[in-house]
């Protein structure tokens, strides 16, 4: 729809303004490059790892979810046959670390915090032994009153984790800008609701997982399933008190992390173990103990307070939010911060207020997953536009019409919006969806009623204040001898198909066919510092870098032409793989030219480098800043039919429209926003980590129901994909990963209400809850 | 792995040497997805598997003259592609349908889901809808019973797999007026184990309404199958009306005694039941999704 000019060196490689431009590899439907490897199942992932003399880690979790360790005895455990070695917190250095506070250690020595904390870790030279030393490890607990509410947690009275930690406040985030209580006073409509959301599990495929083997030069080499292979390797250098030049980290395929796959204890352990016992040592979770202790997602309880003008515009904002970050700190604090304030950049806010409190509880400690604070509070925040429109007559769509933000405009915390189509996609979302056809459709006789609801969503692209020393990235791209291209970068494919998009983008900057081209798996030993697939910052950021290499790529390519086949510059086209000189018929190939230039360079490859360091700050005192290079968009209507009778909720229809500023992988970008709709759907209508005192009911897929195939809409999810052309975007390009998922738990709870009257404040929207909803109606 | 020796034998005579050769020690295993599934939690303690996946006869869906008869290595995906069922068994049908995901139905059996014994087992409430015997062979010869007479507990079955074999569940061939059908409700559309299941056989009078005989199975309402006799009574002879199913609907959920579960609550399911049963009234009155011998489907 929008083609928006490009600027800076985009400008010189693509057609000018206005006009539509050409690309030869992007915007298609090209299948991932590693496809075929993982679908015949040749794709090795870390637990497919066996390297020579491998030991078999395990790790002894706390059956208790507060619990002081009197007396651990590995005595009777040390003497099964083929156990190499036991730690626990009393062999292990006990100095703290963590990637936001420092509450981690390898091993406790004083108490343990949750149902599922690490108490010992064994290897063994099977994993049958290393089973039966662990069942052999006797630990006297003093059992000591636990909280696993965080409100409950935050009261004089509760049980404290962390001594130091008053009323078990881990962090505290607070921003105000205007004057939220004269916004409120002055608003016509006031409107005031507390939302909650519930602790949810990634469920990737592959469990979290680590290889580490002692290397050469006193080295030590990590094979893991992570999304941060570069920050990884710093954190667990400072936990294993080594230098990071010790630690090789590679990354093989992953079978995806949704956000889960950060620093992780367990890889610790297996480097612990690994270094002591002078052997390579595997640790991978069984299904049950990645539930019981992987990196969930933080539960929040939301209040929201709304001022609004007669007729609809937004004049305030105050929320208040309890987060739970479990019993150690992961980066709830960063989530909870996100939760507060990133929404206040889908709407043009001038008085904003948010304070929220990430409270430790004896429970799983919580993480990243899949839209980091910004999806829950979007279930508040469009939910609560829903039931204003509702009680005051206003359009859904409209109000959202009115208070978006716009190209060029600059949010309350200085967020700079350069490309933005959130108009646009509401426009589309309506007009495929039908939106104010169905919206006046009778009610149906039937005790089963359909529903429609809208939720739009904004996100980050990159996210400055998430590793503090800097945002941006770094890659190569290096031309071989043989005409084959591999781009390398430090940023973590982790299932989503970056790795494609690089290649496509590399492919097109230089004017390769993508067959030619490949991107490298991260090794730190090789590949550049990448931070790592978070923050929808892959494409954008990564793939900038990437873009930048290939253009300084085609760059020394083209000098070398020009030298040795003597033309200048000017004349010399290259398009897929073909390179035209504008005095002569036939081209030659890349391939052909490059292995002429190279063998007049000592064989050498041309290698491109390139830098992307996004003009972004870390925010002031004030929460003050630009945070991001580009901010994605996107508009969700969800049609929905519920059984009065049954309460069950089911998809009928699903609408995503996502402003992604440029396409570079359509099948892709579909796979982003099916898997993101479908995962927002699970969470929405039944996902749900139950926990009774602090121990997880239900550690396994059966127990815990995420949707099957035949949970898909009956009809279809359609998506669609506007481009805005983002000036800093590689070819225009942001991020879709969250923002495919923040609209969908409240643009189906809006549905709901359309289809039955009845407002689920709590998710997941359950029959249970319907049909409580539907008695008190 | 606990056991010494994987048998494969071909007949079930061979099946039975072998059980009573190893007096007590071998088990009987079909498809294994019960079976294995509690090995990983609770080791089995037997020196020998049975499996009875190579014999033909018990893969064999079958009529006689007045009955119908299916083998009980059968497995779901049998039962759902079977033109016979489709036609004489409904309920059995689309129960086994909703059996797990296809890969469980590829490979679990009939004989398996009875066995094991589950209060909601899906295929297990079909059978006692249809008020089917079962086929035992052991050491001493055979003998069939009630099917509804072989649960004794959750999980338990009067049927010991290390002594006995089932070979077959058998049922009436339905006449005229007859129709059955199964309805369930789960927590997602596929791979789920039920909230409240229910099968439901009924004889209506020629040319109209009136019930003759009903049978209603359902679970996990008690720590077995169960048969909703009350309900059952409250609808013999009486003409089938929108009333009569409001009314029948109500009376199931009072008549239940289920127990709070991971998969809902005592009155969640209780509620649900009812549901479920007028639905199924509903259903049958149409003639829709239920079968009866005089009716193409
Ligand atoms: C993921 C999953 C989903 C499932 N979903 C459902 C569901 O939705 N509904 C449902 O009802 N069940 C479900 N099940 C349970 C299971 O698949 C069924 O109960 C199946 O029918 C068992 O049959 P099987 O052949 O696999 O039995 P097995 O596991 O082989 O055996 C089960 C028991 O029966 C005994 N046995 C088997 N055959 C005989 C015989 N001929 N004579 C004597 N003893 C015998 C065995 O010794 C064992 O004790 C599910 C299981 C899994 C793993």
């Amino acid at each position: 729809m929008l083609f928006i000019p490009m600027l800076g060196k985009e400008k010189a490689l693509n057609k000018g303004k206005g006009e539509k431009m050409k690309f030869s590899n992007l915007g298609k439907e090209t299948p991932i490059l590693d496809g075929l490897e993982k679908v015949t199942g040749r794709a090795r992932y870390v637990p497919d790892l066996k390297v020579e003399g491998m030991l078999h880690g395990r790790i002894l979790r706390s059956p208790y979810p507060h619990a002081r360790l009197k007396k651990v005895d590995i005595s009777k455990a040390e003497r099964i046959s083929g156990v190499r070695d036991i730690i626990t917190g009393k062999k292990v250095s006990q100095h703290k670390f963590g990637p936001m506070v420092p509450d981690w250690v390898i091993l406790p020595d004083d108490k343990v915090r949750f149902h599922g904390d690490e108490v010992a870790a064994v290897a063994a030279t099977s994993e049958e032994s290393a089973a039966e030393a662990l069942s052999l490890i006797e630990v006297e607990y003093e059992v000591l009153p636990a909280v696993f509410d965080p409100e409950l947690a935050m009261a004089e009275e509760a049980p404290l984790l962390y001594e130091e930690k008053e009323n078990n406040i881990a962090t505290t985030f607070y921003v105000h800008k205007g004057d939220v209580d004269k916004a409120l006073a002055g608003s016509e409509i006031v409107f005031e609701e507390t939302y909650q959301t519930n602790q949810v599990y990634q469920a990737y495929m592959e469990t979290m997982a680590a290889v580490a083997a002692p290397g050469d030069y006193e080295r030590l080499t990590m094979w893991l399933s992570t999304q941060i292979p570069s920050m990884s390797r710093l954190r667990y250098a400072e936990a294993l008190e080594i230098c990071a030049e010790d630690l090789r980290i590679i990354k093989p395929h992953v079978g995806g992390g949704f956000g889960a796959k950060f620093e992780y204890k367990a890889h610790i352990l297996a480097a612990v173990l690994a270094r002591r016992t002078g052997s390579p040592v595997r640790m991978v979770n069984n299904r049950e103990e990645d539930f019981r202790a992987g990196n969930p997602r933080v539960p929040m309880k939301i209040w929201i307070k709304l001022g609004l003008a007669k007729d609809g515009t937004l004049l305030a904002k105050d929320t208040r939010i309890i987060a739970g970050n479990g019993a150690r700190t992961v980066y709830a604090p960063a989530i909870t911060s996100t939760a507060c304030y990133r929404i206040d950049s889908l709407y043009k806010f001038k008085n904003v207020r948010s304070t929220g409190y990430t409270v430790y509880t004896n429970t799983i400690p919580t993480s990243c997953f899949r839209g980091f604070g910004n999806a829950q509070m979007h279930f508040a925040m469009e939910s609560a536009l829903d039931t204003i429109c509702h009680q005051y007559n206003l359009d859904p769509i409209k109000i959202r019409q009115q208070n978006g933000v716009t190209p060029g405009f600059t949010s309350i915390h200085g967020w700079e919006i350069k490309s933005c189509a959130l108009k646009e996609c509401l426009d589309k979302a309506v007009e495929e969806s039908n939106w104010y056809d169905k919206k006046k459709e009778p009610a149906e006789k039937s005790p089963v009623k359909k529903g429609i609801g809208v939720a739009i969503c904004n996100h980050v692209s990159g996210n400055r204040p998430f590793f503090k020393p800097f945002d941006g990235s770094s890659a190569l791209v290096r031309l071989t001898p043989e005409g084959k291209a591999i781009v390398f970068t430090g940023e973590a494919d982790i299932g989503q198909g970056m790795n494609t998009a690089f290649a496509l983008i590399a492919a097109e900057a230089v004017g390769l066919d993508v067959k030619n081209v490949r991107t490298a798996a991260v090794d730190t030993d090789i590949s550049p510092f990448g931070l790592g697939s978070f923050a929808t910052r892959g494409t954008t950021i990564g793939g900038r870098a990437v873009y930048e290499a290939a253009v300084n790529l085609k760059k020394q390519l083209l000098e070398h032409l020009a030298r040795v086949y003597e033309k200048k510059i000017e004349q010399i086209t290259i398009n897929e793989g073909q390179i035209y000189f504008d005095d002569q018929e036939d081209p030659i190939t890349v391939a052909k030219a490059i292995q002429t230039i190279s063998y007049t360079l000592g064989g050498t490859s041309l290698v491109g480098h390139g830098v992307f360091v996004p003009e972004t700050v870390l925010p002031d005192e004030n929460k003050y800043g630009n945070v991001s290079p580009a901010y994605p968009f996107g508009c969700h209507i969800a049609e929905v039919e519920v059984d009065t009778e049954t309460g069950r909720a089911r998809l009928l229809n699903y609408w995503a429209v996502h402003d992604v500023g440029r396409v570079i992988n359509k099948q892709t970008l579909e796979g982003q926003v099916e898997g993101g709709v479908m995962m927002g759907a699970g969470w929405a209508l039944g996902e749900d980590m139950v926990v009774k005192e602090g121990k997880l009911l239900n550690p396994n897929f059966h127990d815990y129901c995420l949707p099957t195939a035949m949970d898909t809409p009956r009809g279809r999810i359609y998506s669609y994909f506007l481009e805005s052309g983002d000036p800093n975007g590689p070819f225009g390009a942001k991020g879709i990963g969250e923002p495919s998922l923040n609209p969908v738990p409240a643009a189906i709870a809006n549905a709901v209400f359309d289809a039955v009257g009845v407002r689920v404040k709590n998710l997941p929207i359950t029959p249970e809850k319907i049909l409580e909803g539907l008695a008190s109606a | 792995m606990t056991w010494e020796n994987y048998y494969m034998p071909l007949t079930t005579g061979e099946a039975i040497e072998l059980l009573v050769e190893k007096q007590g020690k071998a088990r009987i295993i079909a498809g294994g997805t019960d079976l294995m599934v509690q090995h990983r939690s609770d080791p089995l303690n037997v020196r020998a598997l049975i499996d009875i996946g190579r014999i033909p006869g018990l893969k064999e869906i079958r009529e006689d003259s007045r009955r119908i008869y299916i083998g009980a290595s059968v497995t779901h995906s049998q039962i759902v592609n079977s033109a016979l069922l489709k036609k004489k068994g409904r309920v059995l049908v689309e129960a086994a349908r909703t059996v797990g995901a296809p890969q469980i139905r590829n490979v679990g059996t009939v004989g398996g889901n009875v066995v094991n014994a589950q209060p909601a087992a899906d295929t297990a409430i079909a059978l006692t809808a249809l008020d089917a015997r079962i086929h035992i062979l052991s050491g001493d010869g055979e003998f069939e019973k009630p099917v509804i007479d072989t649960f004794l507990g959750p999980g338990k079955s009067c049927i010991d797999p290390s002594k006995e074999l089932v070979t077959a569940f058998s049922y009436s061939i339905p006449g005229p007026g007859e129709r059955s059908c199964f309805a369930r409700l789960a927590r997602r559309e596929s791979l789920a184990l039920p909230i409240v299941n229910l099968g439901l056989w009924l004889c209506l009078e020629e040319d109209d309404h009136i019930l003759k005989d009903i049978r209603i199975a359902v679970g996990p309402m008690s720590t077995v199958p169960f048969r909703a006799r009350e309900t059952e009574a409250l609808l013999k002879g009486v003409l089938l009306d929108k009333a009569v199913i409001e009314k029948a609907g109500r009376s199931i959920s009072d008549e239940v005694t289920p127990r709070d579960s991971f998969r809902g609550s005592a009155d969640f399911k209780k509620q649900m039941i009812g549901v479920i049963l007028k639905r199924s009234l509903e259903s049958a009155l149409e003639g829709k999704g239920v079968d009866s011998d005089e009716r193409e489907q």
